[in-house]
């Protein structure tokens, strides 16, 4: 694997990973109390 | 449709940033400073978890308790571990501090940080957490790599005089840094923080490969030493005065310690050890003449 494609990649698992989980960090807490609950459940179980 | 518009804003705004980073450190690792620690090392790091602040602030206002102590903890963490990282990938290898593994310390907390933050933050369950802790470590490993070298895996092992060698030359170039701080013309600022890159670079060929240190011991003891003396007076002499010959004898000293710096890295690189001797009598010559040494 060259070095560019392994860094690449390692890029998008960070941004897979950590963004994600930040951003959805945000979206829950940006949910007013009575929904952050819910907001919890589709997060963990979209759909 | 607000909230969809501020979505699209912020994806492009993030591509645009990441499409930047990434153009610029392909175009780092092209060019010919590619062995020196770029400005932005580890910037990633630092930009991905701010949405995990904003979330710990605004669960703080909404008085949300678990998701406040989950986001706070976990934006710690990352805070932590990117400051790890980044260390390890400025000063590779550790010189002064034997081979304390950053990299790996750092990358470990970022899989913590992002696992908290999905669990306690998000509400995910524990085992998708760790997932999402897993994929992040893996991301880390794969974009900046581990230093950890298990004791004889690399090479022979550091003697003890040569680890005080070595941190003392760590030391110097810390000294000549500082000393760069009080210059406030940013061409010689920038040509000294290539010159402790290098230095730095140099240093850590030197832990990788012992075998060099004893032919490089000139290059620690007198050059090293001969370089922060100017620049610690140079700086000194800044303060007071500003002499346009002063500061053009400085430049021309600058840059011939880069030239037989880099020339020094390479020859080391290539393992050819009669050409970095002929180097050095160079550099002893050249920097004599510019009474540096």
């Amino acid at each position: 694997m060259s070095e560019r494609l392994r860094k690449l990649i390692g890029i998008l698992l960070i941004l897979a990973a950590a963004g994600v989980a930040s951003g959805q960090a945000l979206l829950v807490s940006c949910s007013t109390p009575a929904a952050a609950g819910s907001a919890q459940r589709a997060v963990v179980a979209p759909g | 449709m607000p909230r969809l518009l501020l979505l699209t804003a912020v994806f492009l705004v993030a591509a645009a940033g990441l499409l930047l980073l990434w153009r610029h450190v392909m175009r780092r690792d092209a060019g010919p400073d590619a062995a020196l620690p770029s400005p932005v090392a580890g910037l990633l790091l630092f930009l991905v978890p701010l949405p995990v602040a904003a979330a710990a602030v605004v669960a703080l206002a909404r008085g949300q308790l678990w998701p406040l102590l989950g986001d706070t903890l976990g934006y710690g963490l990352f805070l932590g571990g990117a400051l790890l990282v980044r260390r390890g990938l400025l000063f590779p290898g550790g010189a002064a501090g034997g081979r304390r593994p950053f990299k790996l310390l750092g990358s470990v907390l970022i899989g913590l940080a992002t696992g908290v933050t999905a669990w306690l933050g998000v509400g995910h369950h524990p085992v998708i957490a760790a997932a999402f802790a897993l994929l992040a470590l893996l991301g880390c490993y794969l974009t900046y790599g581990f230093d950890w070298h298990p004791r004889g895996s690399n090479g022979p092992a550091l003697s003890k005089p040569a680890r005080a060698a070595l941190a003392q030359a760590q030391q110097t170039i810390t000294a000549i840094e500082q000393a760069g701080r009080d210059i406030r013309q940013p061409d010689l600022g920038a040509r000294l923080r290539r010159i402790t890159g290098l230095a730095r670079a140099i240093l850590n060929r030197l832990e990788d490969d012992p075998r060099d240190l004893r032919r490089a011991r000139k290059f620690l003891n007198v050059y090293l030493d001969g370089v922060q003396r100017v620049v610690a007076g140079y700086a000194k002499t800044h303060q007071h005065i500003s002499a346009p010959e002063i500061d053009e004898r400085f430049l021309r000293a600058l840059i011939t310690v880069e030239e037989v710096f880099r020339e020094q890295q390479r020859a080391l690189l290539a393992s050819d050890l009669d050409e970095l001797d002929v180097q050095l009598e160079v550099l002893t010559l050249q920097l004599q003449r510019e009474g540096i040494i």
